[in-house]
Formats: structure tokens, C-alpha cells, sequence
């Protein structure tokens, strides 16, 4: 059956249907509850939430002021508890510099950026490949594989690491990247199950009616399905990206060589050179965060959209 | 159309497979290579800061030395190492020398985890290995009859003081206590309290049973009989001793104190803020005090026994070099270990000794130019030289379930001191879960 109401040129980026858009009236009414709430309602909402992100966001004011405190005012302040021992007094700028110089920061960094920029590739592309497979095409024992491929979730990393850390060496891959890389470009479990539940809220119609026009499997997953995912797979990418950025293990058991280090587990290096100077130990874990909290200002709406529109949260 | 599919597809795999490719194998070979065409021997270890230097200078001199073999050192993360290692070795890929700790010997040795040493060792090395070396260096790291664990560095514990505050107290600064009666009396003159009655310094506040238990004649190991030794009238007598102390300040008091206490570290290290006038702490102390407090007089002096116990007497922690099975180049990590440890030439390596502040491991090294410049440079490290010469050291129990008898002593020791359990009910109470957690072993197929 042909959807008329759908009109799309093979060959560019289809746009979501009127159905998966806010209409005027539901945003209206949006605004209005919006500016339903008085002013003192705003005030008592705000008032609420920013005492309950107050636990949340304490130790990282504490990270950042110690980052800037000398060692002798950490340990003069850490048995007063009191607002005026979070702001330095004066504030050793220099901690940074010295942090910076403690380790190769730069190295750590590019490494990790590296790591990140194909394991993200590989994971979203690989796991919308699959998903799309579970969610949009009919095959025999469809529903078998997607519980088992689903169920792996539930192996602790723990169980696998040996074999799959004998694989690898028995692939020469011990020493290098591939260990890190390969595995995001054979999908994965949690990706892949919060794509297949996105890809089927999509309406059946838009590939029927790339069918008429001719497109094959691949070409309506690549220029139909895939824009319309956006959200999904941005918040697919962001955790990939966090989870490569923090991954301390896999680089710990497949990396030997220090030129090859990653900032999570070169950052727990500096953990045991500095153990005792706090103040250059918090300098480096501040610089650690602060790109991940950047990226998360930026994708937030997107990353928030696409738990909302799988149903999904992590 | 097809065309077009296919470019679609083969375009992005083919360059990410050619990128990942390329770092990977350029990576490997990074990795991999040995600079100089040698036999590489992998060393992994835990030396960080001022230590990782000084292991980089060892490792360095060893290749210097060396036309076979070319040592690879990596530093991993302390937390982390047991992670790192035995996946390598479950995964057949291990390094060929690492640095352990007491509790991994006798259980990793137990699991075949180690190679034994003793073997590779000559008629000769071995002579001098069991009657050349100091007792803590030759008595540990045995597993059943073979040695699994090459002991490098030996930590023992002295007392610390303050000849300021024995002036102040009224005490002569130049005579430290002879008995461990006459100190715990001198601590409570020394001992102040403020206004309302809050200790705000302590003379001397013993605490844990393993560092106290040599010197009341006990511990936890008799090499006579192979066999662990948990409730003795010994370890009963130096647990009552420290919570004789605690009770004579009040278990309330001394917990308040202690929870007053910064840190261990650096400059909020007690003994340097004032907050003890004696303190028992081990030989690395030196060099923080030489770091942080240098102007800080101060003096050591061995822990004086109690009436009927052992003079020159401690606890001990040991760090050692091990080859893991399954090595690609156990005789390279021999090689090293022997070259480190002195073991055919203790002058030449008591060099690395003294830049690791580590104790001499037998006689020959501690008589040598290196260590004695050392000595004279940091005198205050005589003491502990004498008590690493000492027979009356503490010996960890080599069994393989070593890191939980140490975490129950841990605890038993932390019940009494705290009021739980009287010293008697805490020993009966750890011998009893020792006991299970054997008879356990033992149900699991291990025959200790």
C-alpha cells in the first residue's frame, strides 16, 4: 500500500513523518503548561532541584578547589567544613601547568581521541546494521537470536576476559589497538537493542514506499531509516564515547607500551606517582572531566531525545 | 545503482579497516620490538615517582652490563596489577619478571602461577643465599620447600621520637626507655590533654598485634613446625599489652584521637605534626621526614621488649621478583634478578639498595663503599640496618591463604583494640575462622 502522504525523492534525507512531529496545538499546549507555573512555582522548583544537585555537585567543587589549593591549605581546611574553605586562598594556577608537565597529557589525549573516533564509528554503524536487521526484516529464528544476542548483556566482562584476551593473542593483536577497536565494529548488545526498539516505532510505510521506488534493504536503511535515527544514534555515540574515554581495563591488560597509553589509565598512573600531592592529583582529574562535560552540554538535548523516543535508559 | 551501493559500503569499511590495520600493526611493532636485537626479558612493576627512577637506573645498568639480553621494564598501576598479570598469564602471555608482594607468594606458588628459583640457583649461590643473607631475606618467599619469591626490599619498624618533647615532658632527651614498661610509662608523661579533657598528644599508642607480636615472643608462623600460630599465651599477652594502653586512655579518647588525626602521609604524618611523641613506623619514613620535615629533630631506636620478651624484634613486609610460568625468557629474568639482588655480586648491587632507601640483604652488601657512604649520609637508618640483621623478625605465614589470615589477624587485632571482644575472645575468634576458611580449602580440593 502506498502512503501518499508521504512523498519522498529517493536520494535525499527522508524527514519524519507528521505523526512523529509535535503538531501546533500539542506544542501550544506545551507553552501553556510551561507558563502555567507561577512565578513562585518556578522559584520552589528550582529551589528543589538545585538543593538536591548540591550532593551531586559537591565533590566536584571539591575536585576543582583542591585543584587550585597548595597541599599545605588541603590539609589546613579538611576538618572544617564550611563554604569558605572551598574557595582558595590563593588560588596556585601553577598546579595546572605542573600537572600537565607530570605526564603526557597531549599523547594520553590524541590516544584516547583515536580510540574514540573508531570505536564510535564502529559501534554505531555496526549495531544500527543489526538493528535494523532485528527491527525491520523478516528471517527465520528472528526472535531467538535477538533474546540471545540481548542476553549477553548479562555476562560480567569478568567471565570472557580470559578467552577472549587468548583470542586475540593467538590473533597477534596483544600489544596493539586492535583488541580495543575491532570488537565496537561487531556491534553491540545494548546499542543494538536500543536501536531495534527505535526502528520500530518508525512507520512500516516509509520503507514499503522506498520499495515501490526501488531501493533495496541497504539503501532504505542508509538514506531513510538512518536520518530519521539521529537521536538514537547520538545517544548510542555519546555512550560509546564516554565508555571508550573512561575504559581503564581494556587498555591495562592489551597495552604495553607506554607512548600508546590512554588518559583513563595514564590518569591512574598519575594516581600512583602523586598519591600524596592531592592538589596536582585534582588539577589532572578535572582536565580528565572537563572535555566530557563539554560534550555533554552540547548533546544533551539530543542525548536526552533519543532515551526519550527509545524508551530506553542506561 | 548497485555500483553506487557497493562504493557506499566498501568506502568506510575499507579506510577504517586500513587505519585500524596500519596503528595496529604499528603499534605492535612498537610494542614488541627489542631496541637492540637482544633477547627482550618483560619486567613488570609497581615503582612509581622517585622509585620508578630508581628501578629505570637498575634496569638501565643491567642492559649496560648485558650483550643477551635487553630488560623491558613497564610500570603498571598497583590497584590493578593482579588484574593485568593473571589474565597474562591465564592468557599465555605473561611477563618474565614482576615484582610481588608477601601475600601473592605462597598462593600464586600453590596455583602454579610462579616458577620455583632455588633451582636455577648454583651449589654456590645457594650457600650464600641461605647462610649469607640476612634472616628475612633468606626465610621468606619459600613455598613447600622451594623459593618462589627472590626477596629485594625488607621493611622492618622502629620507634620514632621526639627529644623535644621528652625535654618538655621533664624526661632526658638523651635516654630512650631500655623495657617496654619503662616507654608505655615515660608515654604518659608525655601524653597532654586540653582543657576539656581531650588527648590532644599521645606519648605512645600501640596498634596492631603483627607489629607488636615478635617482641612478646609470638607471631603467627613457626618455621619449627611448619604450622600458623594464631592463639598463644605470647599473641595473647602483646594484643592485651596495646589494649592495656588503649584502656589506661580510655577507648573512647583514643578513638576520638585517632579520628582527629589528618592523614598518614607526607606532612600530616602524626609524628610530624606533634601528635605523637613516639610512634613505631618503618625505615621509608626517613625519607619522608627528610622531604617534608627537614628540620624536624628527631631519633629511632628499636622497640624495647616487654620483661621475658625479644629485643631487636619486628614485623616485616617484603617485596620480591618472581617468574611467572609460562615466561618466554626465564633465564634473561634470572639474569636480572640475580644482577639486582646481589646475589653473585652483593657489593655492586648495594648500590641500587641505598638509592631505593631499601635495607642491605646480607652482611657483605651492608660492608660495602656504596651502602656505607649511605649510611653515614642518612644515619639514622643504623637502627633499622641492625634490626634488618636481627633474628628475631617476623616471618608472613607462607600459606596460600595468607591474605585472608592477614585481613582476620587485621580484624581480630581491631575488635580488641576497639572494646568488641577481649584479646582472648578475638584470638579464640580468629583461630576459629581460620579453621573454616582451611577446612573450606580443603573441601575445594586444596590440600592447604
Amino acid at each position: 500500500m502506498i502512503n501518499n502522504s508521504v512523498q519522498m525523492e529517493i536520494g535525499k534525507p527522508a524527514k519524519a513523518p507528521s505523526s512523529m512531529r509535535p503538531t501546533q496545538k500539542s506544542s501550544s499546549a506545551m507553552q501553556k503548561r510551561k507558563s502555567g507555573l507561577s512565578f513562585g512555582e518556578h522559584l520552589l522548583a528550582h529551589s528543589a532541584l538545585l538543593l538536591l544537585a548540591i550532593p551531586a555537585l559537591l565533590p566536584l567543587l571539591w575536585m576543582v578547589s583542591t585543584s587550585l589549593k597548595s597541599d599545605k591549605q588541603i590539609f589546613a581546611t579538611s576538618s572544617k567544613f564550611s563554604l569558605g574553605a572551598f574557595i582558595p586562598h590563593p588560588a596556585v594556577w601553577q598546579n595546572y601547568p605542573v600537572a600537565v608537565h607530570a605526564a603526557p597529557f597531549g599523547m594520553y589525549l590524541e590516544n584516547t581521541i583515536f580510540l574514540c573516533v573508531l570505536t564510535v564509528i564502529g559501534a554505531v554503524l555496526s549495531s544500527s546494521l543489526v538493528a535494523y536487521g532485528f527491527a525491520r526484516i523478516d528471517f527465520p529464528f528472528k526472535n531467538v537470536f535477538f533474546m540471545l544476542m540481548i542476553s549477553t548483556m548479562a555476562i560480567p566482562p569478568q567471565v570472557s576476559m580470559i578467552p577472549v584476551f587468548a583470542m586475540f593473542r593467538w590473533l597477534h593483536w596483544y600489544g596493539t589497538y586492535l583488541p580495543l577497536i575491532v570488537p565496537a565494529f561487531c556491534g553491540a548488545p545494548f546499542y543494538i537493542f536500543l536501536l531495534t526498539q527505535f526502528y520500530r516505532n518508525l512507520p512500516a510505510e516509509l520503507s514499503e514506499a522506498a520499495r515501490i521506488d526501488g531501493a533495496g534493504e541497504f539503501r532504505i536503511f542508509w538514506q531513510i531509516i538512518l536520518p530519521l535515527s539521529k537521536p538514537a544514534l547520538a545517544t548510542c555515540a555519546l555512550f560509546q564515547f564516554l565508555g571508550t574515554w573512561n575504559d581503564f581495563v581494556g587498555p591495562l591488560i592489551y597495552i604495553n607500551d607506554p607512548s600508546r597509553y590512554t588518559l583513563a589509565y595514564g590518569l591512574q598512573q598519575l594516581v600512583s606517582t602523586h598519591g600524596g600531592e592531592w592538589a596536582s592529583l585534582m588539577a589532572d582529574t578535572t582536565l580528565f572531566i572537563v572535555p566530557i562535560i563539554i560534550l555533554f552540554f552540547f548533546t544533551q538535548k539530543s542525548f536526552v531525545s533519543g532515551i526519550a523516543t527509545t524508551g530506553s535508559k542506561n | 545503482m548497485n555500483t553506487s551501493r557497493t562504493i557506499w559500503v566498501l568506502i568506510p569499511v575499507l579506510v577504517l579497516v586500513l587505519l585500524v590495520g596500519y596503528m595496529g600493526v604499528r603499534n605492535h611493532e612498537q610494542a614488541t620490538a627489542p631496541v637492540h636485537k637482544r633477547i627482550p626479558v618483560y619486567y613488570w612493576h609497581m615503582w612509581t615517582s622517585e622509585w620508578g627512577l630508581t628501578m629505570n637506573k637498575v634496569v638501565d645498568d643491567f642492559n649496560a652490563s648485558q650483550t643477551k639480553y635487553e630488560v623491558i621494564p613497564l610500570q603498571i598501576p598497583y590497584g590493578e596489577s593482579d588484574t593485568k598479570f593473571l589474565t597474562s598469564v591465564a592468557g599465555g602471555e605473561p611477563p618474565d619478571v614482576m615484582t610481588q608482594w608477601d601475600d601473592a607468594i605462597s598462593g600464586w606458588s600453590q596455583e602454579g602461577i610462579l616458577q620455583p628459583l632455588d633451582t636455577r640457583m648454583t651449589p654456590q649461590e645457594l650457600e650464600f643465599f641461605k647462610n649469607g643473607t640476612y634472616s628475612g631475606i633468606h626465610n621468606n618467599g619459600w613455598y613447600k620447600g622451594h623459593l618462589y619469591g627472590m626477596v629485594m626490599g625488607v621493611d622492618v619498624y622502629a620507634c620514632y621520637y621526639r627529644p623535644d618533647q621528652f625535654k618538655a615532658a621533664g624526661l632526658d632527651p638523651n635516654h630512650f626507655p631500655t623495657t617496654l614498661e619503662e616507654l608505655t610509662e615515660d608515654a604518659k608523661k608525655l601524653s597532654v590533654k586540653d582543657s576539656s579533657g581531650e588527648l590532644t598528644r599521645v606519648g605512645f599508642l600501640p596498634t596492631g598485634i603483627t607489629n607488636f607480636a615478635p617482641s612478646f615472643g609470638g607471631g603467627f608462623w613457626d618455621p619449627a613446625t611448619s604450622q600458623v600460630t594464631l592463639n598463644t599465651p605470647a599473641n595473647v599477652r602483646a594484643l592485651s599489652y596495646i589494649v592495656g594502653v588503649d584502656n589506661y586512655y580510655g577507648m573512647n579518647n583514643v578513638m576520638r584521637f585517632n579520628s582527629s588525626l589528618k592523614s598518614q602521609n607526607g606532612v600530616s604524618w602524626p609524628f610530624i605534626d606533634g601528635s605523637f611523641s613516639i610512634t613505631l613506623d618503618g625505615e621509608w619514613r626517613i625519607k619522608q621526614l627528610e622531604q617534608y620535615a627537614p628540620n624536624l629533630k628527631y631519633e629511632v631506636a628499636p622497640l624495647p621488649p616487654p620483661a621475658g620478651g625479644k629485643a631487636m624484634a619486628s614485623g616485616t613486609a617484603m617485596n620480591y621478583l618472581t617468574i611467572p610460568s609460562g615466561a618466554r625468557h626465564p633465564d634473561g629474568a634470572w639474569a636480572f634478578i640475580k644482577f639486582w639482588s646481589g646475589l653473585d655480586h652483593p657489593a655492586n648491587s648495594a648500590k641500587y639498595n641505598a638509592d631505593f632507601y631499601w635495607l642491605p640483604s646480607s652482611p657483605a652488601m651492608e660492608q660495602s663503599p656504596d651502602y656505607q657512604a649511605f649510611l653515614k649520609q642518612h644515619p639514622h637508618y643504623k637502627t633499622f640496618v641492625e634490626l634488618a640483621a636481627s633474628k628475631n623478625l617476623g616471618v608472613s605465614p607462607p600459606v596460600p591463604y595468607q591474605l585472608y589470615l592477614k585481613d582476620r589477624i587485621l580484624n581480630a587485632s581491631d575488635l580488641a583494640e576497639r572494646g568488641t571482644m577481649t584479646p582472648e575472645q578475638a584470638l579464640t575468634s580468629l583461630e576459629h575462622e581460620i579453621a573454616v576458611e582451611k577446612s573450606r580449602r580443603k573441601e575445594l580440593g586444596y590440600d592447604q
